[in-house]
């Protein structure tokens, strides 16, 4: 057990700190009344390419854990940049990087939202049965105005998967490195916020005093900093081990924090954290993208349970021995036994 | 390759567990969940089957491996304790409250004791043969210790005792009492207090038991009157206990098997729900899956704290972080249980189940309430103050 990192790996998170640093959060580029759309990143998606960041995962020293730290960097600094297909999912199922950046998309999801769908020069798609990689042609994509700063949209309409690049029938690698991805990013994100908004209450004075100093506010936030630190363990565990059930327990530990974190870091942001100049939105409502993404956490939820448990006939994974005796239980009383 | 962030257990540590698994394969009785662990680490039969249990774990050099070599240990990391511990309480805890003795108080004397305190204690713990209770809370002192009221007056012969501690488990059965108590009429604060080590049959000291809803006598009233203690039971300087209750809650807080315990009850509570066909219901496969996410992570956030001792780093928050993070978890697995479950929750119900509902309900609680574990994540993990 060795809960530090290296110095090689510290190297590469001050890297990435310095230089997301360099670039502004995005600014919104307009939309809607009721939306907005944003603008992605482009220089910092060029400094990260120029740098080999979406390759490191491919470097044996790095691996995973690299990958790790390229995707949690970027999602605390708010910029709007893709990095969970490019620097995770991509270079650990293909040898041969792919025209990035690279969106992700259930099959269902495809006429609907997908985040990233108006940048990516590539959209991986789960079909249900295979995952098919498709070129794409931003003149088949509709740009959409949503509150979840990324850039989404969706095909016009629908899609002839057939058309697709390759495809590869090993679907469930991919899903588990997208669920890696997801407990990744969605842990760095909420990390940020609660930073974020931490230092806001020290800040923030009411009735005489700082917001910070009420202990309602303070147990909810140290509620909060359990939880994250919790799915931020469980995300690099799941990192160094690449166990299917400990992405899917990352991934679902992720999206079941994510309704109280949320709710608490808005709330003591008050109104303004509602506001574009106010940057806990790219924090809060990326969150609010991810808890639902990949079926969400009852999706999650059936993998953990099938890899930790198996199916109702399979006993194999459970511990009986360290108990000593198989459960006893009483037979339920049949009716004709009331006779 | 350097060794980076690594979350296996190496060959030595894996051959450790192996060999404890395999001495309490053997050397718990048959029935041990149905007699034994269902009822708690403090029940009567627990307590009574830990004091021929305890040498046998001393014969084998598992009482006090972390300690060291000059006072019966073998050095042990951090590690290779923190399995020993996972083991044990994943067991039922059948050392009882050995542990205490292997935990903190001998640690405690070895830091604070006199020679002669050393000599008379220290051995005997690592022989598992000293069942401890510890003499914290008072009717109006608990989670705020420090406004306890029990009094040891310094006089010629030691001090006499007077006063009362309640909530006190272990104490029917307990050889000593690791007892803290006022011991200057000067103010409140921490300079009053002092640390005595007192034997439960001394004279003066009557055991009160409380009945609760899962036993007739774990938890316990201590009553004090005129207790003489020689001053040889002082442990550490007169007014300076504070400073030994610090590197006990260090030591204490971390509850580090709970997790571990917690995940063993529900791969059982799984166990019972496939047998009646509730396992495929994709609710209940949720409500399980989730409880396995939150004891992983309590888990994980234990062997963090743990890494950090065997690295020799200061304490943090992270052990709060922690403690919280264990108080979800045995919810979460209680839950469940007590949900679906219910009827194997009796006295008749499964062992492991029973022992988990028990150490779940109270699990926010017991050492060092989840409120005060927030106030210190707050103030020395997030930075917060409450002062305005």
């Amino acid at each position: 057990m060795d809960f530090d990192w290296n110095e090689d790996q510290e190297t590469l998170r001050d890297a990435l700190f310095r230089m997301t640093a360099r670039h502004a959060a995005q600014p919104t580029s307009g939309g809607t009344a009721a939306a907005v759309h944003f603008d992605y990143n482009w220089d910092l998606d060029a400094e990260l390419t120029d740098g080999e960041f979406f390759s490191v995962a491919r470097i044996p020293e790095y691996g995973r854990l690299g990958a790790a730290l390229v995707v949690q960097e970027a999602a605390r600094s708010a910029r709007v940049v893709e990095t969970v297909a490019s620097a995770l999912i991509a270079p650990l199922l293909f040898d041969k990087d792919l025209p990035r950046p690279i969106a992700l998309a259930r099959v269902e999801d495809l006429t609907r939202m997908v985040r990233f769908l108006p940048v990516a020069k590539t959209l991986l798609v789960d079909t249900g049965a295979e995952m098919v990689a498709l070129d794409v042609s931003t003149d088949e994509i509709e740009e959409i105005d949503s509150p979840f700063a990324y850039p989404v949209g969706r095909y016009q309409k629908a899609k002839d998967l057939s058309a697709g690049r390759f495809a590869t029938s090993d679907r469930a690698t991919f899903l588990q490195w997208w669920q890696l991805g997801i407990a990744l990013e969605m842990s760095a994100l909420a990390r940020a916020a609660l930073d974020f908004s931490v230092a806001y209450v020290k800040e923030r004075h009411i009735f005489g005093r700082a917001l910070g100093t009420f202990q309602a506010v303070q147990h909810r936030l140290a509620e909060d900093a359990e939880l994250i630190q919790g799915a931020h363990w469980l995300a690099l565990q799941a990192a160094w081990s690449g166990d299917a059930k400990d992405c899917a327990l990352a991934a679902l530990h992720a999206q079941n924090i994510v309704r109280k974190v949320t709710y608490d870091l808005h709330q003591f942001n008050g109104a303004s954290g509602f506001t574009l100049e106010n940057p806990l939105h790219f924090w809060t409502y990326r969150l609010k993208w991810l808890q639902g993404e990949l079926g969400g956490p009852h999706a999650q939820a059936e993998v953990v349970a099938d890899a930790a448990w198996g199916t109702s006939g399979d006993d194999s994974r459970l511990p009986w021995g360290s108990v000593g005796v198989a459960p006893r239980d009483t037979a339920p009383m049949l009716e004709g036994e009331f006779a | 390759m350097e060794v980076y962030v690594e979350f296996a257990w190496n060959e030595e540590h894996t051959a450790f567990r192996g060999k404890v698994r395999d001495f309490l394969r053997q050397e718990l009785p048959g029935d041990w969940w149905d007699n034994y662990g269902g009822e708690g680490p403090a029940s009567s039969q627990v307590m009574t089957h830990a004091r021929s249990f305890g040498r046998k774990l001393a014969e084998v050099g598992l009482i006090v491996p972390h300690w060291p070599r000059q006072y019966g240990g073998e050095e042990a990391d951090p590690w290779t304790y923190t399995i020993l511990g996972e083991e044990l309480w994943t067991s039922g805890e059948p050392r009882s409250s050995l542990y205490m003795g292997s935990n903190w108080v001998g640690p405690a004397i070895m830091q604070f004791g006199t020679p002669e305190q050393k000599e008379r204690f220290l051995p005997a713990i690592a022989r598992g043969e000293i069942l401890w209770c510890q003499g914290f809370s008072e009717p109006h002192a608990g989670t705020d210790l420090l406004a306890m009221r029990t009094r040891a007056e310094p006089d010629s012969d030691g001090y006499l005792i007077n006063g009362s501690k309640v909530w006190t488990s272990y104490a029917a059965r307990a050889d000593m009492c690791f007892l803290l108590a006022r011991t200057s009429e000067q103010g409140e604060g921490k300079a009053a207090i002092s640390c005595f080590l007192v034997p439960m049959d001394s004279p003066g000291l009557e055991v009160r038991p409380i009945k609760a809803v899962h036993t007739p006598d774990d938890i316990n009233e201590l009553f004090f009157t005129d207790l003489r203690a020689p001053a040889s039971a002082r442990l550490g300087e007169e007014g300076k206990g504070w400073d030994v209750i610090s590197t006990i809650f260090h030591n204490e807080r971390v509850s580090l098997p709970r997790p571990a315990m917690a995940l063993k009850a529900l791969d059982r509570a799984v166990q019972f729900l496939k047998v009646r066909g509730l396992y495929d219901e994709p609710a209940i496969r949720a409500e399980a899956a989730s409880a396995l996410a939150a004891c992983e992570a309590a888990r994980l956030l234990f062997m963090f704290v743990i890494d950090g001792r065997a690295k020799d780093k200061p304490p943090t928050a992270d052990t709060n972080i922690a403690r919280l993070a264990v108080i979800a978890a045995e919810f979460a697995v209680l839950e469940l249980v007590t949900t679906h479950l219910p009827d194997q929750l009796g006295g008749d119900g499964d062992g492991v189940l029973r022992f988990q509902f028990q150490l779940g309900i109270a699990s926010g609680v017991g050492a060092g309430p989840a409120e005060v574990q927030l106030n210190m994540i707050s103030g020395r993990h997030l930075g917060l103050s409450r002062r305005k």
